[in-house]
C-alpha cells in the first residue's frame, strides 16, 4: 500500500484507464454530437421513436452492451475477423456503445434547448449550413461539454463491459475498475481502496478540466 | 425600369395540411419600404421566411432580385443579398464586435475590411461604444440596434424584419424606427416590416401590405388602410373608432345607407352589396356649436347625449349615443370644455369619410 503510489503496474493500469475511456469518449463525441445535432435540427416521421431508443440507450447496462460486443467480437461473430477480443480496441468499442447514446441524447437536449430561430438567424444571415451548425455546436458548448462529462463518468466508472470484453489481464486489458473489483476478491481492501482513489482521481482531474473549458469566456 | 425586388406568383405553403399562405400576386420594388400587417396566425411571418428562402413553399413561384429561384445555388446567391432580423434578438455569444462580425465572416471578408465595415455600421446605429461588450450584457435597446447593425453591415440590397422592435417601448422604437428609415432611404434598401403596431407602420412605410389567413386582404398606403380599411379584420387592426351595423337601400341609382338611431345618408362611393358595415373615423366626426366653425363639406347631422370623455394628447375621446347607436368622436381639446355627461349636443360627419365593408 506504500509503495502504490510508486508502482509501475498501477501506474500503467490507470494510464491504459484514461486512454481507453479517453479515446472511447472521443469516439463517442465524434458519433453522438452530429447525431444529436441532427436530431435536434431535422423533423421527420418517426423521430419521436428515434429519440426514445436515443434515451433509452442512455440507460444501457455495460454488462449487456459487453456481452453483445463479446458475441460480435469472438472468433466467430461478425467481427471475429479484426481479432480484438481480449485487447483494449475490444474495450474502447465497448464503451463507445455504452456512451455514444448518452453524449447523443444529451447533445440533442442542449441544441433543442437553443431558441430554434437561432439557426434560422444564422443562415438568414448569410451562413452555410455547416458555419450555422458550427454555430450551433459553439452556442450549446456549456450543455455539450456536460453530455461529454456525462459520457466519460459513464464509461470510466463501468466495470461489467471492461471485464467481459478486455478480460482484466494484467499488463493489457487491466484498468481501474477492474482492477479493483479484482483485488476485492482477493480481499486486498487497502490496495482496492488506493485504485478506486486513484479512479476518482483520473474522473475528477478530466471533468475538472472539461468545467474548466465550459466555463472559460467564449470567444 | 428596374426589375422587382421580391415577386410571389401563386405561392402557396401548407403546414400540417393547413393553408398557411396564399399568395396571389405580391410585388415589391426596389426601395420600397413595405409593413405587413395582419391579425396573429395571418401568415406575416411565414411570408418573410419563405421571400428569405428559409422555409420551402409547395406552389407557386418566388423571384428575387430579378431572378427566378430554382436550385439551392441561386437560392444562396440570393439569400446572401438579403438579411432578416427576428422577433427575438438573437445575437450569439461574444461581444458586440463579434457579433456584427458575423455575416462578414460567413462571406470570407478579410479582417481589415471586417474592421472598417463593423465599426463603421455600428457607428451608423450610435453603438460604436458597446463593441467590446458581451451582448448578452445589453439592455433591449441596445441589441435591437446591435442586431441592425449586424442585419446591415454587409449592406444587403432587401431587409426583412419580423416584428423586431415588439419588446421596446415607444420611444425607443420610435427611435430606431427613424434611424432605419433614414439609413434606407439613403441606401436606397427595401425592407419588409412585420408590425402589429399602425403607428408603427404609419412612422415607417410607404405601402401597406394587410394579410389575414395567409392571403393579401388590402395593400395600399398606409393612410388609405387606416382611413378605409377593406375589412372587419383590417378595421380591427387599424382600431378604427366606429363600426357600426347598417343596411343599404338603393333608390333612384342611389345608394342610401341607414344606421340605428334612425341615421340615413346617401353613400356616393362604389360599394358592394356585400357591405353590412360602416367605419368611421373618430377624428371625422365634429361636435358642432356656435363656439366651433363647421367644415365646409355637407354633413349629415345627428342630436345625439354624451356618454363619456376620455382625455388624450392630441384629440380627446368623446363618446355619444342615441337610441341603439354609440359612436365615437376625436375632437380637440378646447371643444370639450364645458361638455357635461349626458347633456344633447349635435354631431356632424360627411358621408366621404365612410367606408362601408
Amino acid at each position: 500500500m506504500d509503495n502504490i503510489w510508486q508502482d509501475p503496474e498501477i501506474l500503467a493500469v490507470a494510464w491504459l484507464t484514461i486512454k481507453v475511456s479517453g479515446l472511447a469518449t472521443g469516439i463517442s463525441v465524434i458519433i453522438g454530437i452530429p447525431l444529436g445535432l441532427w436530431l435536434a435540427l431535422n423533423e421527420f416521421y418517426g423521430k419521436k421513436f428515434v429519440v426514445s431508443v436515443v434515451n433509452f440507450g442512455m440507460g444501457l447496462p455495460p454488462v449487456v452492451v459487453g456481452l453483445v460486443v463479446s458475441l460480435l467480437l469472438w472468433r466467430y461473430g461478425p467481427l471475429g475477423m479484426l481479432g480484438i477480443m481480449y485487447t483494449p480496441w475490444a474495450m474502447i468499442l465497448a464503451q463507445a456503445f455504452i456512451a455514444s447514446p448518452i453524449i447523443a441524447g444529451l447533445s440533442f437536449a442542449a441544441i433543442s434547448s437553443l431558441n430554434p430561430n437561432m439557426r434560422l438567424q444564422l443562415l438568414s444571415l448569410g451562413a452555410s449550413r455547416w458555419q450555422a451548425n458550427m454555430l450551433l455546436i459553439r452556442e450549446a458548448k456549456l450543455g455539450l461539454l456536460a453530455a461529454v462529462m456525462a459520457g466519460f463518468g459513464g464509461v470510466v466508472s463501468e466495470v461489467g463491459a471492461s471485464m467481459m470484453v478486455g478480460g482484466n489481464i494484467k499488463g493489457q486489458t487491466r484498468v481501474l475498475t477492474t482492477a479493483t473489483v479484482m483485488e476485492v476478491g482477493k480481499g486486498n481492501y487497502d490496495i482496492a481502496l488506493a485504485l478506486s482513489f486513484i479512479l476518482l482521481l483520473v474522473a475528477y482531474s478530466v471533468v475538472a478540466a472539461l468545467t474548466y473549458l465550459q466555463n472559460r469566456t467564449i470567444r | 425600369m428596374q426589375p422587382a425586388i421580391v415577386e410571389l406568383t401563386g405561392v402557396k405553403v401548407y403546414r400540417n395540411n393547413r393553408l398557411t399562405l396564399n399568395i396571389e400576386h405580391l410585388t415589391i420594388a426596389p426601395g420600397e419600404l413595405v409593413a405587413i400587417a395582419g391579425p396573429n396566425g395571418a401568415g406575416k411571418s411565414t411570408l418573410l421566411q419563405v421571400v428569405n428562402m428559409l422555409l420551402p413553399y409547395q406552389q407557386g413561384t418566388l423571384n428575387l432580385f430579378g431572378k427566378a429561384i430554382n436550385k439551392q445555388s441561386e437560392l444562396n446567391i440570393a439569400r446572401r443579398q438579403s438579411s432578416m432580423m427576428f422577433q427575438e434578438t438573437l445575437l450569439v455569444n461574444g461581444t458586440v464586435y463579434d457579433n456584427v462580425a458575423l455575416p462578414l465572416i460567413f462571406r470570407k471578408y478579410p479582417k481589415e475590411k471586417i474592421r472598417e465595415l463593423v465599426m463603421s455600421a455600428l457607428q451608423t446605429f450610435q453603438c460604436q461604444h458597446l463593441a467590446k461588450r458581451q451582448a448578452r450584457q445589453l439592455s433591449g435597446g441596445e441589441a435591437q440596434r446591435v442586431g441592425l447593425a449586424r442585419a446591415l453591415v454587409f449592406q444587403p440590397r432587401l431587409l426583412l424584419l419580423d416584428e423586431p422592435f415588439a419588446a421596446l417601448d415607444t420611444a425607443s422604437r420610435t427611435a430606431i424606427l427613424t434611424d432605419l428609415k433614414q439609413v434606407a432611404v439613403q441606401n436606397k434598401l427595401t425592407v419588409i416590416l412585420i408590425s402589429h403596431n399602425f403607428n408603427e407602420v404609419l412612422t415607417f412605410a410607404d405601402r401597406v401590405v394587410v394579410l389575414a389567413g395567409g392571403a393579401v386582404i388590402q395593400d395600399d398606403k398606409p393612410e388609405v388602410v387606416l382611413r378605409r380599411p377593406a375589412t372587419r379584420e383590417v378595421a380591427s387592426l387599424v382600431d378604427m373608432d366606429n363600426v357600426l351595423p347598417c343596411h343599404m337601400e338603393t333608390e333612384a341609382a342611389q345608394t342610401i345607407v341607414r344606421l340605428d338611431g334612425g341615421v340615413i345618408f346617401p353613400y356616393n362611393r362604389s360599394v358592394t352589396s356585400k357591405a353590412k358595415a360602416c367605419c368611421l373615423p373618430g377624428d371625422a366626426i365634429y361636435i358642432l356649436n356656435e363656439k366651433a366653425p363647421s367644415p365646409e363639406q355637407p354633413l349629415v347631422t345627428v342630436s345625439v347625449r354624451v356618454a363619456g370623455i376620455t382625455p388624450g394628447i392630441g384629440t380627446y375621446k368623446v363618446s355619444v349615443a342615441v337610441d341603439e347607436l354609440s359612436l365615437i368622436a376625436r375632437v380637440p381639446r378646447e371643444q370639450t370644455l364645458g361638455l357635461v355627461i349626458g347633456e344633447k349636443i349635435t354631431i356632424g360627419f360627411s358621408p366621404d369619410e365612410v367606408q362601408l365593408i
